[in-house]
């Protein structure tokens, strides 16, 4: 008897062991990133000096100004830092979206997106690049943020009334969601047109996706909320688990998975937006990273949510330094490379992976 | 139940379906005169019809009058009526087809990555003036590349299904994978291309009806027309494949290479459409799901049903994107600002999903 159970624990470590090992490893492989990340730039700094800048920042030294101290911290802090730690939000919280996204309604093609946030958000900045239109009082970086994160938010809003008034199952969200996301795009597409060619070019832009424009003013809100969204799913990954059984064994196992479904696309979409309303519409993150996770390490949300997490965030970091290096001094957007660094990869999993996960 | 309550409760079920149709099909011959007397020349509703007829009776204009009224309905007008309804068919047909067998309510007829090698094709020859066939240029270059490019992504499903076991979701997987390095590519193309070409482009993904001619209307006809009568044919076996492999597997079915097939054939017509009008949004995702809501699943009906509503909601749209503004709008604008929220209230009311 005692030896079945020794066997048992053993087997279950061996279960967790694998999934832990791929977590830690993201994230070293994280910090490693992050290191190197900070050493690009016109000004050299070695690799190890720039996490004892950090530290030492973090520890509250300070420095004479205009000495070389204080020129490598400014440079680390206020330049390249921000950067970093925006594209390691940004992939956790996308990531970590797309995940729960693809658990909740339960379906392989589902990421961030799917309720429609991207539309709604390309809406919003057309509407403030091409029109002049804002809901801040002025029309600079600020009025497109605040566009895309307000109209980022709108197709959710829909949704949700929708699924007050109808019923909130998965297929009716995609449906409502579809059909909104073509309302906005068309929206979109119609000034879009009618507009100059240098105009299309920047909204163009955006609706890729860049770091570029990192900086420490909107990080705080980007984490925040990430960090409070992140969080939730990670403490509720037995109930998403439930939930991709099917709404009748949720509901049997205690769970009313209607408000449980509407809570959680409330929460990724403020999520997503608060992202994207900074970097633009970074795509492929959210969609695949999941798939990447749940083909090395299985379906279990309770470490999807948290490798998906680490997995992002990783990946978007080195996505931005090979954005950033390949055609030094100047750079491309982020999607581009993840898409061609990621596609192919993405190609390799599905093609080598044994048993389906979905 | 006695046999004869069973057949009137069986007439009963396909009276429903029937009279869709049917309402869709005479809709869409309202949408023909409606098409064919918008624009410019003015041409009245009844006018119009009496034109076609005379023309296609062959009774020759007399007076300067008819022969200019001729030339613009005959000439200008019915070309892109025609395309209107291939398209507007070919496209709803195929979103069927592809939601059923890939069992996915968020599959459409671009689903294998034919939109994004279509777009990458056209930019191609639009930014960087580079044809698959040599000393070609202009509209007929762009099609040409956007029909072999937008065949790759299908390929490379077909080609990896061969070789290895493939379930609906890892078709679907691989389509999204080689639809986001093309995608990448694109969008460098139009990074660096300047603003013209940009818009240029830009304007080709979204799609028009306003570059069809005689020349090119036979090729989206026959496109049209081979989709639904194929379709059509394997609506019984596409039924069994939305159930599920195993139950395809005991009626005697090879769903794998079925779904192949079936791939294979929406990609041909899917692509040869959108060579010469541009990805379309909209018609093929929400066509078919309309008619779901409406008709239910069944795709001895679905298939039908959704190529005379793709048909009649393509191009009433197209009669308005027409007369929008003094250039026009691209039809799948106008598709999507009214199909939208039509599509949302008709979620809000259903009673029952179609997709269980």
């Amino acid at each position: 008897m005692d030896d079945a159970k020794v066997q048992l624990r053993e087997g279950y470590h061996r279960y967790t062991f694998r999934k832990i090992l791929f977590i830690a490893l993201c994230i070293a492989l994280a910090i490693i990133a992050a290191g190197y990340a900070a050493t690009l730039g016109a000004r050299e700094i070695a690799f190890f000096d720039v996490y004892r800048i950090i530290f030492d920042h973090i520890g509250g030294m300070t420095y004479e100004i205009g000495s070389i101290g204080w020129i490598d911290d400014y440079v680390i802090w206020n330049q390249r830092l921000p950067r970093i730690l925006m594209a390691l939000v940004a992939g956790a919280g996308l990531a970590i979206g797309g995940a729960a996204m693809q658990s909740l309604i339960k379906n392989p093609l589902a990421d961030p997106y799917t309720t429609g946030i991207s539309s709604g958000a390309v809406f919003g900045v057309t509407v403030a690049l091409v029109l002049g239109m804002s809901f801040a009082s002025s029309i600079s970086q600020y009025g497109i943020v605040l566009n895309a994160f307000l109209l980022g938010l709108a197709p959710v809003g829909v949704i949700v009334l929708v699924s007050r008034v109808n019923n909130a199952s998965p297929a009716t969200m995609i449906l409502a969601g579809i059909a909104l996301s073509y309302l906005f795009r068309s929206l979109s597409t119609l000034l879009m047109v009618s507009t100059d060619a240098d105009t299309v070019a920047a909204a163009y832009l955006w609706q890729i996706g860049t770091l570029e424009n990192a900086s420490w003013s909107g990080l705080p809100l980007m984490f925040c909320v990430t960090a409070a969204g992140s969080l939730f799913l990670m403490f509720t990954s037995r109930q998403l688990n439930i939930l991709t059984l099917g709404d009748e064994s949720a509901k049997s196992l205690g769970l009313n998975a209607d408000n449980y479904r509407v809570l959680c696309l409330v929460l990724i979409a403020v999520m997503t937006a608060a992202v994207i309303s900074f970097t633009g519409i970074i795509g492929f993150i959210g969609l695949v990273s999941p798939h990447v996770v749940r083909s090395l390490i299985g379906s279990d949300n309770k470490y999807v949510i948290p490798a998906s997490m680490a997995f992002g965030a990783m990946f978007l970091l080195l996505a931005d330094i090979v954005a950033r290096t390949v055609i030094a001094p100047s750079e491309l957007p982020v999607g581009i490379i993840m898409s061609f660094i990621g596609g192919p990869l993405f190609l390799y999993i599905i093609i080598r992976q044994k048993r389906e996960v979905w | 139940m006695g046999s004869d309550e069973l057949r009137s409760e069986y007439r009963r079920y396909t009276l429903r379906k029937t009279l869709f149709i049917i309402v869709c099909i005479i809709g869409s011959v309202v949408a023909v005169g409606l098409s064919l007397s918008s624009g410019k020349y003015d041409i009245g509703f009844l006018e119009s019809y009496q034109i076609l007829f005379d023309h296609i009776a062959g009774i020759v204009p007399m007076t300067p009058t008819e022969v200019m009224e001729d030339y613009v309905v005959w000439d200008l007008r019915v070309p892109r009526s025609i395309a209107g309804l291939a398209v507007g068919a070919g496209l709803g047909v195929c979103g069927a087809a592809m939601q059923s067998s890939l069992k996915n309510p968020l599959a459409d007829p671009y689903t294998t990555g034919i939109s994004s090698g279509a777009a990458l094709g056209a930019t191609l020859m639009i930014t960087l003036g580079i044809s698959l066939i040599p000393h070609l240029g202009g509209e007929l270059a762009i099609a040409i590349n956007a029909f072999f490019f937008s065949l790759i992504p299908a390929g490379m499903i077909v080609f990896i299904s061969v070789f290895k076991k493939t379930s609906p979701t890892s078709m679907i997987l691989i389509g999204v994978a080689v639809t986001y390095v093309f995608s990448a590519t694109t969008s460098l193309l139009m990074l660096y291309a300047v603003p013209e070409d940009l818009t240029e482009a830009y304007i080709w993904a979204v799609g028009t009806l306003g570059k069809a001619t005689w020349d090119n209307v036979p090729y989206l006809c026959v496109a049209a027309v081979g989709g639904i009568v194929v379709m059509q044919i394997y609506a019984g076996r596409l039924n069994i494949l939305a159930l599920n492999d195993e139950s395809a597997v005991s009626l005697g079915l090879n769903a794998k290479r079925l779904r192949i097939t079936i791939l294979i054939m929406i990609s041909v017509v899917t692509s040869i459409l959108v060579s010469f009008t541009g990805t379309i949004g909209f018609v093929g995702l929400v066509a078919p799901h309309m008619v779901r809501i409406f008709i239910g699943s069944d795709n001895r009906y679905l298939i039908p049903a959704s190529a005379a509503f793709g048909a009649v909601l393509l191009l009433a749209s197209d009669c308005i994107s027409k007369s929008v503004g003094s250039t026009g709008l691209p039809v799948g604008v106008i598709t999507a600002l009214i199909g939208g929220p039509l599509f949302l209230l008709l979620i809000m009311r259903q009673r029952r999903s179609a997709w269980g």
